[in-house]
């Protein structure tokens, strides 16, 4: 049990009393996660139900397909997530990184869109704090200025989760192609999925509250340029 | 409290293999259909001028997404109740942040009817 | 206290590794306190110098020795050193640290690397810290309310924000490590309602840590970067709600005081049950009350709110849920009270702090009452009232509970013990002190002294005098441990365990090993297990070498002493 290869580490006594206590600690990660992001969901209904028309007008300034499409994004890269986890848990390294890797491909594509995204809205002049500048109806100035400032600080956290996923991505990935992870030990690929599956969590929330809020609206429903 | 099992016994009493639960590639690909079938009915609702059953409807068709991610692909469903304890702690906060501070901004509006309680009181009137 | 005659082991977690590096890479829970204890002591005497400096300022109606923006500096620097660099990490970071796994019959916490990237997140934000202290400070206070914080203040709020928010993580992080630690580290045969209540006060502590800080988190940065890019998410001129900051920042710091308190209150139950030699009275009322606190500092935050413009029918709501908080509290204090009934109290250092805390505890606890209440909040919001009223609980509880705990398994930290004489005379020193700082201020308070501001009305003066000389004793109360704590690791007397306790972590070695037990132990009794104390005489003589070693007619199960 005290060999440098055993997944045990030196304070456990049995590989189950490990694998729940990261079980354990990596969801108490995500109850704080879901409170962070929370307080911000907190501040965004404040704000919403202050300005209510502004919110709406504000938000059919967003390009729902591009959410849309992310949204899916980042659905398929849930499901190659559990088919990573469960190839791991086999035993199957092959399946373990060809999973990984479309995880990783599809988490690519999500930014890259987003990406574009914030380049279109930089460029419409929609950023608070950068450029913003409204154009629509005045009594919406204020609103919209709060909405977009949301949409950045939301969608921007939520980017830098994907960001920081990505990175503990490869960081799994190299260590599953260097053959670390057996049907006994699997733990970081299990942790990461569920750490996956909240960012995912998250934006199936953001996209609904920031995207469609005007969806409903005839096109130029007010606050275009 | 002797008929309560520690830790350390109950790792013994389960061994290993107990944490083998994963879900089946056929649950993984319905989850996966009725996310996207979810995805769809948002946009389609939201599409329509449902008046102010726009956001709830919205948010019910999230929820209902969201809980099938936490109960099947972070297998919540078959985790023991501790993990499932975390979970619904963090969203019973969550709704109290909500809620308490809810309880402020929905009736703000009606505060200033208590001062004119006070207007027609006679003494506070001569000041 | 007992006299023993007992040597130092071979080999201990102190002596185990030489150099600065087997300190600042180790992954040691018990050199994680100590790295903790030595950080936080800092902190502890540079918001400390803070406070004196206010109380000197106050000494006169005058503005004497600093104009208004510097004594502004002044208290939002001790507030902010105070609350998030000492009073947050305090008794879980050190004592926690050091006790839990000893506690538990675990050789560390359950994520030790995690334990260790803690202290280091710690003192990024101590940096940031100390940064604004070095380049000109913050005067926002220590709540950071806006607008004042965001649009109008000029001085280094970012960096401070900041700090709270590295510091928050690291508090996170701490939190998250116990609660797995306390659920699956736990030896054979030690059941949730055998632990020590110790224990139970820093889970319910770390649940607190968990759920609110992240919030407090998020709020800071949102003030960051409001200054940073001057958009308006609490400024009224551009839509915002400067109230939404406050319910987002009590959200965290209402539960924050229970952080500071909860462990506190562990140390005490700890502290009575030892130095009265029996079971604490109601043990299982006594564990869930801290859960019960715990949960309920989450739905009274609003009573910080009541003059901010929300509305008062939130106000009401949150006034009878304060209330609350009086109920769990009271169980504490009644239980404590009930086990000294018949108990074979002995007056040893720890057992003064212990005493002390009760006291100041529940007045703090009942002025609190006070202040929850609507009506009488409008007349004492913002005055000297408020602020006697969290220092009692603050200083009063929290900082006498740490006390009391370092003195109380000071012994088992380091071997030695301190010069028992001295303890003594500080703590009641610290008694008188902090009594005479605190009291005259309920009165100004109540008389109207306003909160914050260097200049005040004559008539004041005497009070003032009166605290600033309080405050000045009570400084010298906490300069006293600093030196015969220090003193004592070299000379002081070699101790195991002088009290005579009863509990897991005093069957470990004093100091413990590095792997704290030789072999994991197996649990067959409550942490309290005490048995009739020997007759009197027995008690002072030194004729009981260990607490270990008990005639065999006393092991009988004591009237107090039930196993459950």
């Amino acid at each position: 049990m005290s060999n440098a290869h055993s997944p045990i580490a030196h304070h456990f006594y049995t590989v189950e009393q490990q694998k729940e206590a990261a079980t354990i600690g990596m969801w108490l990660f995500l109850a704080t996660e879901i409170l962070l992001f929370g307080a911000l969901f907190t501040a965004y209904a404040v704000y919403r139900q202050k300005f209510p028309d502004a919110f709406m007008v504000a938000s059919s300034r967003m390009d729902w397909k591009m959410g849309g499409l992310n949204t899916l994004f980042l659905i398929i890269s849930s499901v190659t997530m559990v088919f990573a986890v469960s190839a791991a848990e086999k035993g199957r390294r092959g399946g373990l990184l060809g999973f990984l890797a479309a995880t990783g491909f599809f988490g690519t594509l999500f930014l890259v869109v987003k990406y574009f995204e914030y380049k279109h809205h930089y460029h419409d002049q929609d950023v608070p704090g950068l450029n913003f500048h409204w154009a629509g109806a005045p009594e919406f100035a204020n609103g919209a200025q709060m909405f977009f400032f949301l949409y950045f600080f939301m969608t921007g956290l939520h980017a830098l989760h994907m960001v920081v996923g990505l990175g503990l991505l490869i960081w799994i990935f190299i260590t599953a192609y260097q053959g670390k992870y057996s049907p006994e030990y699997y733990n970081p690929v299990e942790m990461f999925g569920l750490y996956w599956h909240f960012v995912d969590l998250v934006w199936i929330f953001l996209f609904p509250l920031l995207y469609l809020l005007g969806a409903h609206l005839p096109p130029g429903g007010g606050g275009h340029h | 409290m002797a008929h309560e099992t520690t830790p350390h016994n109950e790792h013994l009493a389960n061994g290993q293999g107990h944490a083998h639960h994963s879900i089946s590639p056929a649950t993984c690909l319905l989850v996966f259909a009725a996310l996207v079938i979810g995805t769809v009915a948002t946009v389609w609702t939201a599409s329509m001028d449902l008046g102010v059953l726009n956001t709830p409807v919205a948010l019910s068709i999230a929820v209902a997404k969201a809980t099938l991610i936490i109960l099947y692909f972070m297998h919540v469903l078959y985790s023991k109740w501790l993990t499932r304890m975390v979970v619904i702690g963090s969203f019973f906060f969550l709704i109290v942040l909500f809620g308490l501070t809810f309880a402020d901004y929905l009736t703000r509006e009606k505060t200033p009817e208590i001062p004119s309680l006070y207007s027609s009181d006679p003494i506070l009137k001569q000041q | 206290m007992i006299e023993e005659n007992v040597s130092l082991p071979r080999i201990h977690y102190l002596n185990s590794h030489y150099g600065w590096k087997s300190w600042l890479f180790t992954t040691d829970h018990k050199r994680i306190g100590l790295l903790y204890m030595i950080s936080i002591t800092l902190m502890f005497f540079l918001g400390g110098f803070f406070a004196l400096l206010i109380r000197l300022e106050l000494l006169t109606p005058q503005a004497d020795m600093f104009n208004a923006d510097t004594y502004n500096k002044f208290f939002t620097l001790h507030g902010v050193i105070l609350v998030f660099f000492f009073l947050v990490p305090s008794i879980p970071a050190t004592l926690g640290n050091f006790l839990i796994p000893l506690m538990i019959g675990a050789k560390d916490v359950a994520f030790p690397k995690l334990n260790l990237l803690s202290w280091y997140i710690y003192a990024i934000g101590s940096l940031f810290t100390l940064w604004v202290v070095a380049v000109g400070g913050v005067d926002t206070g220590w709540t950071f309310y806006t607008p004042y914080s965001t649009t109008f203040a000029n001085t280094h709020v970012i960096a401070a924000t900041l700090g709270v928010f590295f510091t928050g993580f690291s508090s996170i992080l701490t939190g998250l490590n116990f609660i797995v630690t306390i659920h699956k580290m736990r030896a054979p045969g030690l059941t949730w309602f055998r632990l020590p209540l110790f224990i139970w006060s820093l889970y319910a502590t770390s649940i607190i840590q968990v759920l609110a800080t992240p919030v407090l988190g998020i709020t800071m940065v949102l003030i960051a970067v409001e200054r940073f890019a001057r958009v308006g998410i609490f400024d009224p001129a551009l839509g915002g709600d400067p109230v939404l900051f406050q319910h987002m920042f009590w959200f965290y710091s209402h539960p924050a005081v229970y952080i500071m308190i909860l462990p506190s209150l562990g140390v005490v139950s700890e502290l009575i049950s030892a130095f009265t030699w029996k079971r604490v009275f109601g043990y299982k009322f006594v564990a869930v009350s801290s859960l019960m606190i715990a949960i309920f500092s989450f739905i009274v935050w609003g009573h910080h709110m009541y003059v901010s413009s929300m509305s008062i029918y939130a106000g009401m709501l949150f006034s009878i849920l304060s209330y609350l908080v009086a109920v769990p509290s009271a169980v504490k204090v009644f239980n404590w009270t009930a086990t000294l009934y018949k108990g074979s109290v002995s007056y040893d250092t720890p057992m003064l702090y212990a005493l002390g805390f009760i006291g100041l505890f529940t007045i703090g606890g009942l002025t609190g009452l006070f202040l929850a209440s609507m009506g009488l909040d409008r007349h004492l919001h913002d005055t000297y009232f408020v602020i006697a009223h969290f220092h009692l609980i603050m200083v009063g509880g929290a900082v006498m509970g740490y006390f009391g705990g370092l003195h109380y398994w000071w012994p088992k930290m380091f071997g030695r013990m301190y010069p028992e004489w001295w303890g003594r005379l500080s703590a009641l020193i610290v008694f008188v002190g902090f009594n005479l700082s605190f009291f005259p201020q309920f009165i100004i308070g109540y008389l109207g002294m306003p909160r914050r501001y260097h200049v005040y009305a004559p008539e004041f003066q005497v009070l003032n005098v009166m605290s600033t000389a309080g405050s000045s004793i009570l400084g010298v109360g906490y300069l006293l441990p600093l030196v015969y704590f220090i003193w004592s690791l070299r000379y002081g007397k070699v101790a195991s365990n002088p009290w005579m306790a009863k509990g897991l972590e005093w069957e470990a070695a004093s100091p413990p090993l590095p792997e704290n037990f030789l072999e994991q132990p197996v649990v067959t009794e409550e942490a309290y297990n005490y048995p009739i104390r020997p007759a009197q005489p027995t008690r002072h003589t030194g004729r009981l070498t260990s607490g270990l070693a008990q005639p065999a007619d006393t092991t009988g199960k004591g009237r107090e002493a039930e196993v459950v």
